[in-house]
């Protein structure tokens, strides 16, 4: 499906229904997104803004509903199909998710040469770079356990980065740093999408980062179960009639 | 200090008054809200006025007690005024008395029939759940052997290491003490036939044959199996499961099967060793305390033993590390996501690891006794 319609539906959830057991976290939510764009996921905590990105990722099956990539959907295709989908992904996870018994930098590049077959010293210089990248130059031969939770989000970045994906799910990348530090990841994102055109689906609090950097958002309330509001966060702040969304919202824009 | 205390007392017009007084702390004893409760839940006053009079110092503990009888109170819609209380007290108040998220319902109670039949069914659903998880491991297994699947060979370094070099000592010592205990069981009971010379064949046989692999096995269930269920739970509540598997690294063939592999591969050496050591075991009984020589012991040992005995041992054993390290990773990759599920998750791997040990150790000499090996 080529041409500006697939640009505009990039990725496209379709009227989705999420839930553990039950226990019903998210019910139909439908939203796209555009090739090359900044899409925030903003919510109360406990919402469901980690368990929308587990289903987009291909960890949780939806109850309903299904998620398109470039028109192709993911929950009813092969597995095949379903790992090629993946390869073009790269995830942040909540709590970074490195692989505790691996250093940083081979955390980094592990996909490079299991996947790509690149030669490990190759793969260490790739892993050295997207690591200056997030401001963790030196870092290299540290263990997980060693460097401190916000350092560890920003490797989980670069491990997220190391496949240079065309898709990127960060769940919280500014957890636990500090305000340049996250001034500086903001820079990272939207230069990432201007230089090589990647697509973002970021779940975050911080409201100046969400000002910053979003393109377009969506607002999942966790006590109704469903997505209360959609659009660039400037306009759901000036059009939302939603009095949990405007509170939530103009908490950053002080008067 | 005085006592902290709180008297209540229902005004003619239905106006319940808490006045409270003295000093509240959470290290002394407070009055409790429970009879409150109750009286203000039986009966709901019109209005709710809640006073201080003479309060000295306070804490949560005065905070906490107010705020069980306001709440109760606003869910009976029952206006509660709070103007007679310091003001830091009133603010704590209003912003304890937020909207809350209703508790889930209490599971109802179930009888016990109910309770049996519902057991019944979960351990069908783990059975069939164990079942499943064998057929997707073998598959992994046969992946990486045609070198389909990836795998990370200094970590294989690593799990052979710890399936086997690292277990050496443990199984040394376990399986040298069973062969004296086995030594000395016999000799009693042989010399009274004087007959103490086949004290050799019953330790050569017993051990090949039997303690040799049985006591590797379970030895194995409660070192390996265990740090196999730790490591895969804590991987699982950090996310890196997660993370493997949308990096497209299948867990079952990254974290899996080389485990399991290991472990099959390791248990064949690590048998022929503790088979050493329980002859060696018997031999220092047999030689230090009974008068046999030591040539006399060995010859009898050697001629005592078939080598189908010995491949029994041998075959054994990779059965042993298979649902040693099955029981290990499958419990390991069902943790839930906190720290106490990792707790239970090793402590299952290791009961069930030595139980299908033992069952597995049961229905193989049965077979090998069928087919007369
Ligand atoms: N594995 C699970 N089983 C059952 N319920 C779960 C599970 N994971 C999450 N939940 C529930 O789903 C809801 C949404 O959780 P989720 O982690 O998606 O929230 P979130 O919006 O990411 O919150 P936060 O901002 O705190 O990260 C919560 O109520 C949580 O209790
Ligand atoms: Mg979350």
């Amino acid at each position: 499906m080529p041409g500006p319609a697939a640009d505009t539906d990039f990725v496209a959830v379709d009227a989705m229904t999420m839930a553990y057991g039950s226990f019903v976290v998210q019910e139909n939510v439908s939203f796209s997104i555009r090739r090359g764009s900044v899409f925030v996921v903003m919510g109360d905590s406990g919402s469901g803004k980690s368990t929308l990105l587990r289903h987009m990722i291909g960890l949780d099956r939806p109850a309903k509903g299904d998620v398109r990539y470039a028109g192709t959907p993911f929950w009813s295709s092969t597995e095949a199909e379903q790992r090629r989908l993946r390869r073009r992904f790269g995830v942040l996870f909540q709590g970074a998710g490195l692989l505790s018994s691996m250093t940083l930098a081979e955390n980094i590049s592990l996909p490079l040469v299991q996947h790509l077959r690149v030669p490990r010293g190759e793969a260490r210089e790739v892993a050295v770079t997207k690591l200056e990248l997030v401001g963790l130059g030196g870092f290299e031969d540290s263990y997980p356990s060693q460097v401190s939770g916000g350092m560890r989000n920003r490797a989980g970045l670069a491990r997220a980065l190391s496949l240079d994906p065309d898709i990127l799910f960060l769940d919280e990348p500014s957890a636990g740093l500090d305000p340049l530090s996250a001034r500086h990841l903001d820079d990272l994102i939207l230069e990432l999408r201007s230089s090589l055109g990647t697509t973002f689906l970021v779940v975050t609090h911080e409201l100046p980062s969400i000002f910053a950097i979003a393109d377009d958002a969506i607002f999942l309330d966790g006590e109704r179960h469903r997505m209360v509001a959609h659009g660039p966060p400037r306009e759901m702040a000036a059009t939302t009639t939603d009095p949990k969304v405007k509170a939530f919202l103009e908490r950053g824009q002080y008067p | 200090m005085n006592a902290a205390q709180a008297s209540v007392h229902l005004d003619g017009d239905g106006t319940l008054v808490i006045r409270v007084s003295g000093d509240w702390a959470l290290e002394s004893p407070v009055p409790a809200p429970a009879s409150t409760i109750q009286e203000v839940k039986r009966a709901p006053p019109t209005r709710l006025i809640l006073q201080a009079a003479d309060l000295g110092h306070w804490d949560s503990s005065l905070v906490s007690y107010l705020a069980s009888i306001a709440e109760v109170a606003r869910d009976e819609a029952v206006t509660v005024d709070t103007t007679g209380l310091p003001r830091g007290l009133q603010h704590l108040l209003a912003l304890a008395a937020g909207p809350r998220r209703p508790l889930p319902p209490p599971p109802p109670h179930q009888p016990l029939p109910t309770r049996i039949g519902v057991a019944g069914i979960d351990f069908g659903e783990h059975a069939a759940g164990m079942l499943d998880f064998v057929g997707r491991a073998s598959l992994a297994v046969k992946d990486v052997l045609l070198g389909r699947g990836h795998f990370e060979r200094r970590d294989f370094g690593l799990l052979l290491e710890q399936s086997g070099g690292s277990a050496l000592p443990l199984v040394a010592v376990i399986n040298f003490l069973v062969g004296a205990v086995l030594a000395f069981l016999g000799a009693v009971q042989l010399q009274q036939f004087n007959a103490t010379i086949y004290v050799a064949n019953l330790v050569g046989v017993g051990t090949v044959r039997e303690t040799g692999a049985l006591m590797t096995g379970i030895v194995m269930a409660g070192r390996t199996g265990a740090s196999f269920a730790a490591v895969l739970g804590t991987m699982t509540v950090n996310s890196e499961v997660d993370a493997l598997e949308t990096m497209n690294f299948p867990p079952m063939e990254f974290l899996v099967a080389p485990r399991i592999l290991a472990m099959v591969l390791m248990m064949p050496l690590l048998v022929l060793y503790a088979d050493l050591f329980g002859i060696l075991g018997g031999y220092v009984v047999a030689v230090g305390l009974l008068d046999l020589t030591p040539s006399l012991y060995l010859t009898q040992t050697r001629e005592a033993m078939t080598f189908s005995d010995v491949l029994v041992g041998l075959l054994k054993a990779p059965a042993f590390g298979a649902v040693v390290a099955l029981a290990g990773t499958y419990f390991g990759m069902k943790t839930g996501r906190t720290a106490s599920a990792v707790g239970v998750s090793t402590t299952r791997a290791v009961v069930s690891g030595i139980l299908l040990v033992i069952v597995v150790d049961a229905i193989l000499t049965v077979f090998f006794y069928a087919v007369k090996l």
